[in-house]
């Protein structure tokens, strides 16, 4: 179990919050952002590092990392999967889903959500 | 809109009004100016199919998506799917005739039917259509072509458009594709979420590192003469650069609405 405090200086997610401008945003946005992030850890029963290992292939000699596309699409769906646990109105899923999804983009993975559209 | 507006207006724009259709005549416009665009022998280099977005199932819709094209999809009302058609030189002698019947090639430039008739055949067509490099270089140029006129129309229409690649193998088989025709670019084309300033002109790299001049022995890069550059400005040609000073703040508040990842 992991908790969004613990998470706020986790490399990874310092990255996220610092890429997407989060950073300078009140102490207690930041941790309302990470919250979600979270909750889907100790859903997944792994830490923020762990599910980006999932998404990306090791990283080569020259510092380059490749796309795992099955492990994205494992991530994909597993966001989804927690985002409908959340007893959330449709467009609130969608956003909780696309959170996490906010930080494996600041940490390199190219993923895309759906949007909620009216 | 002017001529140059239009080009310094075109973006490759994301963020489309999911909400908002596009009217078919405007649809029509984009296609007729691909039907209007520049093509060698007269050939139809480009088929293309119009598609609105809520007319696909989920599953169709989602047999499209590849990695960088899933969000858009989602977002603009219609797509244009662009294909090169790889039997374009069939049929090259008799549009070729008639381009001499109707003095667009003419006998001064070393035109005749006696040339297309008995001399074309194995002088040029088999040399495009026997290599398969050439018939795709070909294809792919002047399919382009076409579509970069497309595009233009789009942004004179008052629309916004994105070329993207597109995952075809699906939607091939359910709308009876033939094999000749080869997936070029899905246009995904809609009206701005935002305005059509869409955070600004993209960047350029001034003309003197890509266009040349040949003066004596040697290629000099092309200098600029700041008058013509002002007269740019003022017709709108060159606009104000990305990123526009609320650009960052107007994709926040896009990505709220839609319940985007930040």
């Amino acid at each position: 179990m992991t908790t969004a405090e613990e998470l706020m200086t986790d490399p990874t997610v310092v990255r996220w919050l610092r890429s997407a401008g989060f950073s300078t945003e009140t102490p207690a946005e930041q941790l309302a952002q990470v919250r979600m992030l979270a909750n889907f850890c100790n859903h997944e029963g792994k830490m923020p590092q762990e599910i980006l290992d999932t998404c990306l292939l090791e990283k080569t000699d020259d510092g380059q990392y490749e796309i795992s596309i099955k492990g994205r699409r494992l991530v994909n769906a597993a966001i989804d999967d927690f985002a409908a646990t959340l007893g959330l109105s449709k467009h609130y899923e969608i956003a909780a889903g696309n959170s996490i999804r906010g930080f494996l983009v600041h940490n390199g993975v190219l993923i895309q959500g759906k949007p909620s559209v009216p | 809109m002017e001529f140059k507006e239009v080009v310094g207006t075109r973006r490759s724009m994301r963020f489309f009004a999911p909400y908002r259709q596009v009217e078919p005549e405007k649809i029509q416009v984009i296609l007729e100016a691909a039907n209007r665009s520049s093509r060698s022998m007269n050939a139809d280099y480009v088929k293309a199919v119009v598609v609105n977005r809520d007319d696909l199932t989920p599953e169709m819709r989602d047999s499209l998506r590849n990695p960088t094209t899933s969000l858009d999809l989602d977002l603009a009302p219609v797509y244009i799917m662009w294909f090169i058609n790889l039997k374009y030189a069939d049929g090259t002698k008799e549009r070729l005739k008639e381009q001499i019947d109707h003095g667009i090639l003419a006998a001064s430039h070393g035109w005749s039917h006696a040339y297309v008739d008995e001399v074309i055949q194995k002088t040029v067509i088999e040399k495009i259509t026997g290599d398969d490099f050439r018939l795709n270089w070909m294809g792919a140029i002047e399919a382009g072509q076409a579509i970069a006129n497309s595009l233009l129309a789009a942004y004179d229409e008052g629309l916004g458009a994105c070329l993207h690649n597109f995952t075809d193998t699906e939607v091939r088989k359910m709308m009876n594709i033939p094999d000749h025709w080869r997936r070029a670019w899905l246009m995904l084309v809609g009206y701005p979420l935002g305005d059509k300033a869409d955070g600004g002109q993209r960047p350029r790299r001034p003309l003197s590192e890509n266009f040349f001049t040949f003066k004596g022995d040697q290629l000099e890069p092309l200098q600029e003469d700041p008058a013509v550059t002002q007269y740019l400005r003022e017709t709108r040609m060159i606009q104000e650069p990305s990123p526009l000073p609320y650009r960052h703040k107007e994709i926040r508040g896009f990505a709220r609405m839609l319940g985007l990842p930040e």
